[in-house]
């Protein structure tokens, strides 16, 4: 919706980024959970936190139900898996399948990061990790 | 954050004075006394429906009826040439899914039914009215009016002070119903018929317009919102039917399953949100209808393959865009 005056912190290339970065840890299975009410909570936090809300500065979220919801996630998560970033096994899934382990966009992402948001960056996907990643087994 | 705030209610007080403008100069001279006697409608997706009196004289005002001109898939007819279906069409459709869902609802609360008879007229009125700001080509004009800086701002602020996420031309319609014009037409409507003795206004038209943008100030009635604007709400029911049937896709789901077991559910609410109760409850499909629902998402991915982004019809609406985009700089420049 509302347009982020950085170009750097898209939404979309900072999802993909954290996509890029869960698969390429060898600790983590390349997928993250599928639970929508965990994921749409991960991310309102973060809108919530003074350092981390650049990051997420276009998303709106419906407030007005059980949990935070954002359509534009949704949205951006429907749009990977059209175009083969994610795959979901079934609509009643467990899991989202991250089906790419590189990506210039991502790379781009995190080259125009300040060091101030670099330090942010890493501290949401380490979050990002324990809340939503899936250890390897 | 203060300026922000002013900013936003000046922008909607703006967008509100110029809807009312719109629909006073739509309603002059319609008589809705004239028109209001009930009637029975055929439709090629669900059969006969009956609308009441008060629904055929809204149905009948040039507000409703200048839909008859919005094609419901906006350019999809240059590739699929039958669909010529309109908005008129889909929302009659809209009102018949309403009156299903309420009676799933209700046969599973036979003895303190869920939703009481004036709550149905009222979601009836919202889904006859839920696409009344639609403008034109549908979705092709609303990618670029909702994109000026302006209408950011409008969302931003209905976001904030109602935590619900609109699309632009279901603000436009919220606007319509809010609009002083229109209310006063219901007003005039129920002192010359006294068909809407059981609606109390205006309170009910501020639920018939909110019920249009998702929201309700009663959490335990969120479920009410959510079958008008909701994530499987009776708009996205009757578009994929529709659009599938007249554009020709084959796309199979079970439907009637679906609608059978569809119930309003009580939830624990995120203690961390906005207001003051610790449950809500929501339209909700349990699990002997996750097979159905599975249908239909898998129904819906493949119409926006095959339909809504086919490439044809998103090259076509790109250069519609730009046409509009133009437009709109040459208006704002004069």
């Amino acid at each position: 919706m509302a347009t982020t005056s950085n170009p750097s912190l898209d939404t979309r290339k900072f999802l993909l980024a954290l996509f890029v970065d869960l698969v390429g840890d060898k600790n983590f299975s390349k997928c993250f959970k599928g639970a929508h009410r965990e994921l749409h909570e991960f991310f309102w936090r973060l809108t919530r936190d003074e350092q981390s809300r650049p990051f997420v500065e276009e998303l709106l979220f419906d407030t007005n139900g059980n949990y935070p919801h954002s359509d534009q996630i949704d949205e951006v998560l429907q749009e990977f898996q059209l175009s083969g970033v994610l795959s979901r096994p079934n609509p009643t899934y467990k899991y989202n399948d991250i089906g790419i382990t590189t990506s210039p966009w991502a790379d781009e992402f995190k080259d125009r990061l300040s060091p101030e948001h670099a330090r942010t960056y890493s501290r949401i996907l380490k979050d990002f990790k324990r809340e939503l990643g899936v250890p390897a087994t | 954050m203060a300026q922000t705030f002013m900013n936003g209610v000046e922008t909607l007080r703006g967008f509100q004075t110029r809807v009312d403008r719109f629909v006073a100069d739509s309603l002059a001279g319609y008589d809705p006394v004239r028109h209001a006697k009930e009637k029975s409608i055929r439709d090629a997706i669900w059969g006969t429906s009956r609308f009441h009196p008060w629904e055929v004289a809204i149905l009948d005002s040039p507000l409703l009826q200048r839909l008859r001109d919005i094609r419901q898939t906006g350019l999809a007819y240059l590739v699929y040439p039958t669909a010529l279906h309109t908005r008129f069409d889909h929302t009659l459709g809209v009102v018949t899914l309403v009156s299903r869902i309420v009676q799933s609802i209700n046969e599973k609360h036979l003895a303190y039914p869920k939703i009481s008879h004036p709550e149905h007229f009222r979601l009836r009125l919202s889904a006859l009215l839920h696409d009344v700001g639609h403008s034109c080509l549908s979705h092709v004009s609303e990618t670029v009016y909702g994109r000026s800086e302006d209408f950011k701002a409008l969302i931003i602020h209905i976001n904030k002070d109602f935590g619900v996420t609109p699309k632009p031309h279901e603000i436009l319609s919220w606007l319509v119903v809010r609009s002083e014009r229109f209310k006063e037409f219901i007003d005039d409507l129920q002192k010359k018929t006294a068909l809407l003795d059981w609606a109390e206004l205006p309170e009910d038209i501020d639920e018939i317009a909110a019920n249009i943008i998702g929201y309700r100030k009663d959490p335990t009635k969120k479920f009410l919102a959510d079958i008008i604007n909701g994530p499987m709400d009776a708009d996205k029911l009757d578009y994929l039917e529709r659009d599938a049937y007249f554009a020709g896709p084959t796309v199979a789901h079970d439907l009637d399953r679906f609608l059978h077991t569809i119930d309003a559910i009580e939830y624990p609410r995120d203690l961390n949100l906005p207001g003051q109760s610790a449950k809500v409850v929501r339209m909700s499909i349990p699990i002997e209808g996750a097979t159905a629902l599975e249908q239909i998402i898998i129904s819906k991915l493949m119409l926006f393959s095959y339909l809504y982004h086919h490439h044809k019809i998103r090259c076509v609406e790109g250069m519609c865009h730009e046409v509009l985009r133009r437009f709109a700089d040459l208006s704002n420049a004069n």
